[in-house]
């Protein structure tokens, strides 16, 4: 597997989470560093499709990091956990 | 239990505790003597839209304090009441109401058919206007309802293509309020959280095991874009002691370091069911209340009266080497057999389908004969009279002396996603429904951890995944949606010229781990 660069991730993540927010109707504006789980935009049927779409795109395993969902609770957030050079390696 | 319907059921808890709190709803309590009114109001009201024993209501409301009233009053009048989604796509509205030729749908949006709008706060005050009118006391005709008469609908996913409404005697949710009673403890000490869809099977539980054994119920929403922590201080300030919701809500709450008895003190039981708890959760939530609450795993198909089937976690679950929690021993009244696909028993210890007996068994899918007949059949081991079974589907194993039954598999393409039980063919046939394509198979791919991911594959005109989303989301729930869309040149098939499920899952796994 090839490291996606950050870049990139930022903005396959925000179309990732812009669309299911469309599907639940939420067209409001989203920014970076927006909570995504904490402020209930995204809910536990997101979750579960959010981490496996990370686990299988960006190697991150969740159970590696705790199962701790508050590490992936803004665009920010999930893309700095991706980039790590440890992430892919899994 | 003395009484032989739901509605007398409810009826003596009114009598026996009038001012205890019944439920809580939007900010509001209702008393056991409150609903008790306001359903017979509503009983009156329904009669004089029409609806009379035996004809199905549609309610397709949210949980809305009218819902709960509403439900009573069906099941006081012995009309079969069905709970739809509100905000279940149209297509798949229409085909539910289509099985449900209701007499009367009473509902928070426009449509057609025989409908009463409650939608917003003028059209329900308008409904109340109208029925505190009418007289409040209890009907003389609920005594004529038997257990063996209809007290609601519920629909699940159904591999034709189109959902099935399960309809479901009395007598299985007595027997259910019973064993809530017996095994669970439930009584007017407790508080039960509501958090289930209304619409979902699991609901049955909330309120009948509630409310029928002089329990309060807390009506909540565990989704709606609220924020996971006011869902937890709901639950606390009301002072629930019985949480039953599905995996996915409890490991949701864990990774959002909400499940600790520091965030849920009132609890003191934790019940969870219709998919798999994959065991490494399943240890973080059991050593977080160890000695402080129980935690239960249950079981039961939406055909047999929502559970039929209990075990509470115990240490030495975490022992065993498949994965998942036992299902536990059947509940009282219930009967079963574990069979081949020669219809033979099976030797202990080797798994077999489950097929379930007794009076928790349902009364088949409504206006759907052909379905009936495919899962509600004769006994095959029973000639001179007439035992019907109900065939899960569900491939189990019974432990030799103890009778607990363990989980291994599925004889057919159902599948558990986020707690929802989908058939998915329905899948394949929305797909194919979208212009250009020819074949369509959903899969489900499964992590290290349990998790699980709908994805399909089709074949015919290459389509854009945002329009096979768009195209799905008009058709299907959010959660039968697939998370990817992968096209095939042709969609592989087995020596019997059908499409190959196994051949497709297998290479939806080989593709998503090449696009990454």
């Amino acid at each position: 597997m090839t490291a996606t660069p950050r870049p990139e991730i930022r903005s396959q993540m925000r179309r990732y989470v812009e669309q299911r927010l469309l599907m639940k109707g939420d067209g409001a504006p989203l920014h970076d560093d927006d909570l995504l789980f904490t402020s209930g935009r995204l809910d536990s049927l997101d979750a579960v499709e959010l981490v496996m779409s990370i686990e299988t795109d960006y190697g991150i395993n969740f159970a590696d990091i705790g199962f701790d969902l508050t590490r992936l609770d803004s665009i920010s957030a999930i893309v700095a956990l991706a980039g790590q050079p440890s992430a892919g390696t899994a | 239990m003395t009484a032989h319907n739901l509605g007398l059921r409810f009826e003596e808890v009114v009598a026996s505790s009038p001012d205890a709190v019944a439920l809580i709803c939007e900010g509001d309590h209702f008393t056991f003597a409150e609903l008790n009114k306001s359903a017979n109001r509503l009983a009156r009201w329904l009669t004089s839209q029409g609806v009379s024993k035996g004809a199905v209501v549609c309610l397709e409301l949210p949980k809305i304090a009218e819902a709960y009233a509403l439900a009573m009053a069906c099941i006081k009048l012995g009309a079969p009441y069905a709970f739809l989604d509100p905000a279940a796509p149209a297509e798949r509205a229409r085909l539910m109401l289509e099985r449900c030729r209701p007499a009367l749908i009473v509902s928070v949006r426009e449509g057609s058919g025989p409908r009463t709008v409650i939608g917003d706060a003028g059209t329900r005050a308008a409904l109340h206007h109208v029925v505190s009118k009418l007289g409040d006391d209890n009907l003389p005709l609920t005594s004529g309802i038997t257990g063996a008469d209809p007290a609601y609908v519920m629909f699940t996913s159904g591999s034709t293509g189109e959902p099935k409404g399960v309809v479901i005697p009395h007598q299985g949710v007595l027997h259910l309020v019973a064993w809530a009673k017996s095994d669970l403890g439930i009584g007017p000490q407790d508080r039960l959280t509501n958090v289930n869809p209304i619409y979902f099977d699991n609901s049955v539980f909330d309120i009948y095991a509630g409310l029928l054994n002089g329990a309060a119920i807390v009506a909540l929403d565990a989704l709606k874009g609220r924020p996971p922590a006011e869902l937890v201080s709901e639950i606390t300030r009301h002072q629930c002691t019985f949480f039953f919701a599905v995996p996915t809500l409890f490991m949701f709450l864990d990774s959002m370091h909400l499940l600790g008895p520091q965030w849920l003190p009132s609890v003191s039981r934790f019940m969870f069911g219709g998919e798999g708890f994959p065991l490494a959760r399943l240890r973080r939530f059991h050593d977080a209340f160890a000695g402080k609450a129980k935690l239960i795993n249950c079981y039961g198909p939406t055909e047999t009266s929502c559970i039929c089937s209990g075990f509470e976690i115990v240490e030495s679950v975490f022992d065993t080497a498949d994965g998942l929690a036992p299902l536990g021993q059947l509940n009282p009244n219930f009967s079963y057999r574990i069979l081949d696909e020669d219809m033979k028993p099976v030797a202990t210890g080797t798994a077999g389908e489950l097929w379930l007996g007794g009076p928790g068994v349902g009364l088949g899918y409504i206006n759907n004969p052909q379905e009936t007949a495919r899962r509600f059949c004769q006994d095959p081991l029973i000639d001179g009279y007439r035992s019907i079974l109900y065939r899960t589907g569900d491939l189990v194993e019974a432990e030799a002396g103890t009778g607990v039954l363990r989980f291994r598999g599925r004889a057919d393409n159902q599948v558990k996603l986020r707690g929802y039980r989908v058939e998915l063919e329905e899948i394949d046939h929305a797909l194919v429904a979208c212009k250009g394509i020819t074949r369509a198979l959903a899969v489900v791919l499964h992590d290290a951890t349990g998790a699980s991911r709908l994805l399909a594959a089709y074949s015919g005109a290459r389509t854009a995944d945002s329009d096979l989303r768009q195209h799905c989301a008009a058709r299907l729930p959010a959660y039968m949606v697939p998370s990817r869309f992968i096209w095939l040149e042709d969609i592989p098939v087995n020596a019997n010229g059908k499409a190959d499920r196994r051949s497709v899952a297998s290479l939806l796994g080989e593709a998503v781990a090449r696009a990454s």
